[in-house]
């Protein structure tokens, strides 16, 4: 059920708080509606003073209503009182579920939110969004914890000073007005694709008319979605869907890692991959590449290349299929290498073969690049089936053009205020002199930041925005459908959703809420036709987290020859490549401690970046991952660690962006380096491919925080490989290869249940999303660089990560593992004072109370899946504490931890089986590793139950278990990995 | 005194003309003069090696086993390397109180008192690392299967480490009542001996009345046997016992039925080892080369040799099985100890096991006394070092190549080894300065071993 009354601004809350939380010692209220000043800081005087988050609820209550007080009076902590009324709808112990739209990134994949006692504690994804069915990337697994950043603004402040919502709205408009008439307003927001964002900036505008509205990415699709103007002559963005494609070519974009929209690529992805659901048919999938992204670690044909070659690659690719289809390009004739031709050839044909049931996507900047493509995918007949244009008329793309001439236009002195939001200039573009002096002749700047970043540093006034768990807002998925993102808590600090600050800037009375109502009332609600009253069709919209309607209606796209250049210029010296990693993506995670510690998929180093080298080029260099380089393009150089990576393209140098924040958090500040001065402006995008730079050997070695540094099988049987055929076949290959050996202990009487696991190799794509999903679910604790680099961390699930093959183009597989629950456990057996057990129902379980850490459990564990507490990681700040799930302990020093199966859920689940007089069936609970995993790849379930997906899977494709021949006799087993060469 | 003839079968275990009288008198003088420079010397460096190793113990507690240089790969290095050595060696003294006196060994008399001290100030520094390694060992008392009201809550009888805590508990135990019911005549002595009152109360109560009867005497000596007939199997199950924490494993490296013997006999070397390191050292400094005299120092030699030659043999039948098995883990196992990071200790180990102790088949070094000093130092260091090959360089590359990792250890794992060797040397020397380092009493008994009667002959 969804919030039903949204509190609007504090100063409203005050007056509408329940009557037994308005004062404390029976003080009466007082008619203000200012909020007392000192208030705020006296309650996190108190909470920071008082350590225990059972005396920080005694102050805020089981809601985090804030109560009111008189101006003269501190909030003595007395009591802590339980609802004396309690709410409608809100059992503490029982989880409330909302759905909402994830803000880690622009992909807007729907979720579901658990709040527990008033607050978000885990996000898992919506089965019903369109795109991300059910989905969460790991990014988006982490946004739960990024809510309770205690680096976030506390209230806004004027000139550094805090002051109140009111004195903002008195002063700031007036502030605006003058801005208007000297000189042009600005705002700039990351991408856009909530219609009544863009509704309230156009009201903004209405009132402002000097105004522009610029969406500025740092690591911009603006290439992209500029190439369907040129080519399709609409203003569009595209959705792509794997749903009925056979072959897919990526040159260089890294869709299962970071890429445009990675959770949706996924589902769409496993699906197609799953040999014995398509009956032999199999997704074929090519990767040429610079970097070994997580897409290209999944790829059938991997091609690596230097990254200035995913240019011509693209050009030899369209040349290709323009001959093959009769239809000419016109580009002028380049020269490409005669290896790489070949392979373009190869994979010309098999496109050919696949015609309108194929894709090309690429990674690339240049606006020819993605012409290049958008001809590819209309020779090949894709579009309108695998790329579907959206109208861009809901959306606000990032134009790296607009924002360099922004940027000119600060310089040249004509901006005179500038509001961001979502976007952080100050620290990623790419000549941040320039930046500053642009920042410098603006004399009105106001940041809507939630959170201290180095474009908020030099703002006047900080008007802080709401974490998006706080927000109301809307999505425009394209195609007819809008997701909703609803507040799952009021807001933890005295924020204001932007929406919001520029409805009263432009003099408008209704609050964001209203005004998304009254939106959807006019444009979306008249669109469809199953609800008659809006009323019906808001309420069902927000409880389902979105709404299907029919799609606004907009030109057709009529396809043309682009004139294509791919002309780059003399090639000297190596590639650089910028990329963003799978956790910190862009960089506006970088406060997120569960991103730093997530291992990168490919590379498994936590808490910073480096500089990536093919093996060859790192022994032509004469270094090794760990030795400094400094990496030199014209006047900007950086220096970073190397790190030698198998299967990089030759001739290529990879860094990844996000890092080297200097204000933020403190889990942030100074961890790795910025790589943002090397983007350049070319062609009228922000390139992050660059040629013509120079590595140089320089002093000093950096250990790399890695948690895995030994990359090969060693010729063991840990993960299986077979072929389509083989896959096919009646399951004698993937049979298990032992028979039953005999034990000398007896058999553990079996119970109602039988918990077991099937994890697809084909399906898993390594990109983590598992590792974070338990992180939050299990109270895992982060226990940072220095521990981790002495192989200390916690993560309860881990992706093993092995290569095979040759250094320069290896085969790579992911391995998910996790506590095998063995019936013969051996922890079980050694353990001197019985703190790990069997349960009736398959699980071994750690008793973390009994534990007393002699950590021989550890030492037996063949797999290695055991974490033990070394020193006392738990200790959070006050904030940090409330994402902590309360169904779990949190675990003291000295006792080890290990996955448990999510006992917690397995028993939500045979408890609300009981209530209802049943078994527990398939879908009562998931397990968080398989709940948010976009590809679908961990089954869990009843092995007892004959019916059970779980059971069914490894009847018929018959999984192995990892180390057989120990006859643990592991509860999970996998699924090999099937090839398609 | 007058020329005793000596026997032509056997050398004397006892060398010069010594009385009864002589022996009280010389075994009691260090005890009963001012203690020398020397001694506080000494004193002072092991009390300070101790003081700093409580403190750093104190830290670890107090702050986690994170000071310590282990992580997820590799659980145990430094903290269970020194329990085993500190137990190995330990197994010296039992073996030569109660085994030695069962097979009727007269030479015991004169090293059996130390050896056994030695013994129970082993097992104490044992005892010290499963208590700390333990992530809370504030619960330790958990490990023990008392009555309870939580069910009861019993122990896991199936696991190595309790069988541990049974088997050095019982071995401490047997220890310390045997060794004291041996220094009971000798207290008695002392108590005849000792000039002040207080002295005279003190050892007259820890001496429990020893009146020196016939009576006495027969049963004292049954009860000797009893205890030694008690103390024996322990020499062989409690280091059996240990061995199982790693047999008893799934991991390659550690999974192996030869350890208990393998583990035994590598417990009576380094013993033995340390034994003589001992007694060289003490009866130099005490001069009391008389009683420990070279044969002696050649019996243990000759254990020395033996227990090496196990050693060794147990060495060669791990390799030999490994290969054979055709186990690739197996394999794996010990081409890295031979090959991988800890190579260097592997070959520290071999060197020091099995190559530098065949020196001692060379009579002219066998009897120099500085070379078996040095031999035996550098036995410890091999047996030491085979340990922690064992322990470490097979759980820090096991079955899964993604969870390989390294080790080092920190300063806070070295301070606590060497406040180990602090806490032994305090109490080895505090038991040199207040208690009879040889059995008087026993020593008395074999006074004329070698010493037969008739005709006198010389000896060459």
């Amino acid at each position: 059920m969804p919030l039903l009354k949204w509190m609007g601004t504090m100063d409203d809350r005050i007056i509408d708080a329940p009557k037994y939380w308005q004062s404390i010692e029976g003080q009466p209220v007082s008619d203000a509606d200012e909020f007392p000043s000192g208030f705020v800081e006296e309650i996190f005087e108190v909470v920071n003073a008082n350590k225990s988050r059972r005396e920080f609820l005694t102050v805020l209550g089981f809601s985090v209503a804030i109560p009111a007080l008189t101006s003269c009076h501190k909030i003595p902590v007395t009591k802590a009182l339980g609802f004396l009324n309690r709410e409608e709808d809100t059992v503490p112990g029982v989880a409330n579920w909302y759905a909402s739209t994830c803000g880690g990134c622009e992909a807007a994949c729907g979720l579901l939110v658990k709040t527990r006692e008033g607050r978000p504690i885990k996000v898992e994804g919506n089965p019903d969004s369109p795109h991300s069915r059910g989905g969460v990337c790991a990014v988006g697994q982490a946004t739960v914890l990024s809510l309770y950043d205690s680096s976030r603004f506390i209230q806004p402040l004027a000139e550094g000073q805090p002051t109140t919502w009111a004195a903002i709205d008195g002063k700031i408009p007036e502030l605006l007005r003058t801005a208007n008439s000297q000189g042009k307003i600005v705002l700039i927001t990351g991408r856009v694709s909530s219609p009544s964002t863009l509704a309230v900036i156009a009201k903004f505008r209405a009132k402002y008319p000097n105004f522009e509205h610029i969406p500025y990415e740092p690591f911009s699709y603006s290439a992209l979605f500029e190439s369907f103007e040129k080519t399709h002559g609409l203003s569009a963005i595209p959705n792509y869907s794997l749903s009925d494609v056979d072959t897919l070519v990526s040159v260089g974009a890294d869709f299962l890692g970071s890429w445009y929209g990675p959770v949706a690529f996924a589902k769409d992805y496993s699906a197609q991959r799953d040999v014995s659901k398509r009956k032999g048919a199999m997704l074929r999938h090519v990767q040429v590449e610079a970097l070994m992204s997580v897409a290209g670690s999944n790829a059938d044909l991997r091609v690596p290349v230097a990254a200035g070659d995913e240019t011509h690659v693209l050009a030899a690719l369209v040349r290709e299929i323009s001959t093959l289809s009769g239809r000419s390009i016109e580009f002028p004739a380049l020269q490409l290498d005669a290896g790489l031709l070949t392979a373009v050839r190869a994979i010309a044909a098999d496109l050919w073969k696949a015609k309108g049931k194929s894709l090309v996507l690429s990674g690339s900047n240049r606006v020819d690049d993605q012409m290049a493509v958008n001809a590819i995918n209309e020779l090949l007949g894709n579009m309108g089936r695998s790329v579907k244009l959206v109208a861009a008329t809901e959306f606000a793309v990032a134009s790296d053009t607009r924002f360099e001439n922004l940027v000119s236009e600060m310089v040249g002195g004509k901006i005179s205020a500038l509001l961001s939001i979502d976007a952080n200039p100050g620290y990623a573009y790419y000549a941040p002199e320039r930046w500053k002096s642009g920042v410098s002749k603006v004399p009105l700047q106001i940041s809507f930041a939630d959170a201290p970043n180095e474009t908020s540093k030099s703002a006047h006034y900080i008007c802080p925005g709401n974490h998006f768990l706080e927000s109301w807002n809307d999505h425009a998925l394209g195609s007819g459908k809008y997701g909703l993102t609803q507040p799952t808590i009021q807001p933890l600090r005295a924020t204001r959703m932007f929406q919001e600050s520029l409805l009263r800037w432009a003099g408008e009375t209704l609050d964001y809420y209203d005004f998304i109502r009254s939106h959807w009332k006019a444009q979306i609600f008249s669109r469809q036709r199953r609800q008659l009253l809006f009323e019906g069709f808001w309420s069902q919209a927000v409880h389902d987290g979105g709404i299907d309607v029919v799609e606004a209606s907009h030109a057709k796209a009529t396809f043309k020859n682009p004139r294509l250049n791919f002309d780059l210029g003399k090639r000297e010296g190596l590639d650089l490549i910028l990329y963003q990693k799978t956790g910190i993506r862009d960089g506006r995670h970088a406060n997120n401690p569960w991103l730093h510690e997530l291992p990168d998929p490919i590379t498994k180093v936590t808490w910073d970046n480096y500089a990536q080298l093919a093996p060859e080029t790192a022994s032509k260099n004469g270094v090794k991952t760990g030795d400094m380089i400094s990496i030199q393009k014209g006047t900007i150089h950086l220096s970073l660690p190397v790190l030698v990576q198998p299967g990089l393209g030759t001739n290529t140098v990879a860094v990844a962006v996000g890092y080297g924040r200097s204000e933020c958090g403190k889990a942030g500040v100074g961890v790795g380096k910025n790589s943002y001065p090397f983007v350049a402006f070319a062609e009228g995008n922000y390139q992050r491919i660059q040629r013509g730079v120079q590595i140089t050997k320089a002093s000093g070695h950096y250990e790399l925080a890695l948690t895995q540094t030994h990359h090969v099988m060693e010729g063991r049987d840990l993960v299986r490989e077979v072929s389509k055929a083989e896959a096919l076949s009646t399951a004698t290959a993937l049979h298990s290869t032992q028979k039953e050996q005999p034990s000398m202990w007896p058999e553990h009487k079996p119970g109602e249940n039988r918990w077991g696991m099937a994890i697809d190799l084909s399906k898993c794509t390594g990109c983590s999303a598992c590792v974070i999903s338990c992180q939050a679910e299990n109270n895992v604790p982060v226990v940072g660089r220095e521990e981790v680099l002495k192989r200390r961390e916690m993560h309860w699930i881990r992706l093993d990560r092995y290569y095979s093959g040759n250094e320069s183009n290896p085969s790579v597989v992911h391995q998910p593992i996790l506590c095998q629950h063995c019936e013969n456990a051996p922890c079980e057996t050694v353990c001197p004072v019985l703190a790990t057990v069997h349960s009736s129902d398959g699980l071994n379980q750690q008793v973390y109370n009994r534990c007393v850490g002699t950590r021989y459990c550890a030492n037996n564990c063949p797999y290695k899946v055991r974490r033990f507490n070394w020193f006392e990681y738990s200790q959070d700040d006050a904030w940090g504490r409330m994402a902590l799930n309360p169904d779990i302990v949190v675990r003291s020093r000295g006792v080890m931890e290990k996955c448990s199966f999510c006992i917690q859920r397995i028993q939500e689940g045979r408890l609300k089986a009981k209530k209802e007089g049943r078994k527990v069936a398939e879908g009562d609970f998931k397990v968080a590793c398989q709940q948010s995993c976009p590809s679908d790849a961990i089954v869990f379930g009843d092995l007892a139950d004959p019916d059970s997906k779980v059971a069914k899977l490894l009847e018929h494709q018959k999984g192995y278990q990892l180390l057989e021949e120990l006859n643990v006799r592991p509860r999970v087993s996998f699924l090999p990995k099937v090839r398609n060469p | 005194m007058s020329h005793s003839p000596v026997s032509s079968h056997r050398k004397p275990l006892v060398i010069g003309d010594k009385s009864y009288g002589d022996v009280t008198h010389d075994v009691l003088r260090p005890i009963e003069a001012r203690p020398t420079k020397g001694w506080y010397v000494c004193l002072m460096v092991a009390a300070t090696c101790l003081v700093f190793g409580v403190a750093t113990v104190w830290y670890q507690i107090a702050t986690g086993i994170g000071t310590w240089g282990l992580n997820k790969t590799v659980g145990w290095a430094w903290d269970i390397t020194n329990f085993v050595f500190w137990v190995g060696i330990g197994h010296a003294g039992t073996l030569i109180s109660a085994i030695l006196l069962l097979f009727r060994q007269k030479w015991r008399t004169s090293i059996n008192r130390a050896a056994e001290a030695m013994t129970i100030f082993a097992v104490i520094c044992a005892a010290i690392f499963p208590v700390i390694h333990m992530g809370r060992p504030w619960l330790a008392f958990w490990m023990f299967p008392y009555p309870n009201t939580r069910g009861p809550l019993w122990v896991n009888f199936r696991s190595p480490l309790l069988w541990d805590v049974f088997a050095i508990s019982t071995y401490f135990t047997i220890s310390l009542v045997f060794w004291y019911i041996g220094l009971i005549p000798d207290l008695a002595t002392m108590r005849d001996h000792s000039s002040s009152a207080f002295k005279r109360k003190l050892f007259g109560v820890f001496s429990l009345g020893w009146n020196g009867s016939a009576r006495t005497w027969a049963r004292y000596e049954t009860l000797c046997l009893i205890l030694a007939g008690l103390a024996t199997p322990l020499v062989v199950s409690v280091h059996s016992i240990v061995s199982m924490d790693f047999a008893t494993a799934v991991i390659p490296g550690w999974h192996a039925t030869l350890f208990p013997p393998y583990f035994v006999a590598g417990a009576v070397f380094s013993g033995f080892a340390m034994v003589l390191t001992l007694m060289i050292l003490t009866r130099k400094v005490m001069k009391l080369d008389s009683y420990i005299t070279d044969s002696h120092l050649q019996m243990m030699c000759k254990v020395l040799q033996l227990t090496g030659l196990m050693v060794a043999l147990a060495y060669s039948t791990e390799f030999f099985m490994a290969w054979y098995s055709g186990n690739a883990y197996e394999r794996f196992v010990f081409i890295n100890r031979a090959t991988g990071p800890f190579a260097w200790a592997f070959w520290t180990m071999v060197t020091c096991n099995v190559v530098l102790p065949q020196l001692l088949w060379i009579k002219r070094l066998r009897l120099n006394v500085m070379f078996l000093l040095g031999m035996s130092i550098i036995v410890n260091i091999g047996m030491w070092f085979e340990r922690f090959v064992i322990i470490t360089t097979s759980i820090h590359r096991d079955y899964l190549p993604s969870s390989w990792a390294d080790y080092s250890p920190t300063w806070v794992e070295k301070a606590t080894f060497l406040g180990t060797f602090g806490l032994f040397f305090t109490c080895f020397l505090l038991f040199l300065r207040f208690l009879p380092m040889i059995a008087i009493s026993e020593v008395k008994g074999v006074l004329h071993y070698g010493k037969g009667l008739g005709k006198e002959v010389t000896h060459g």
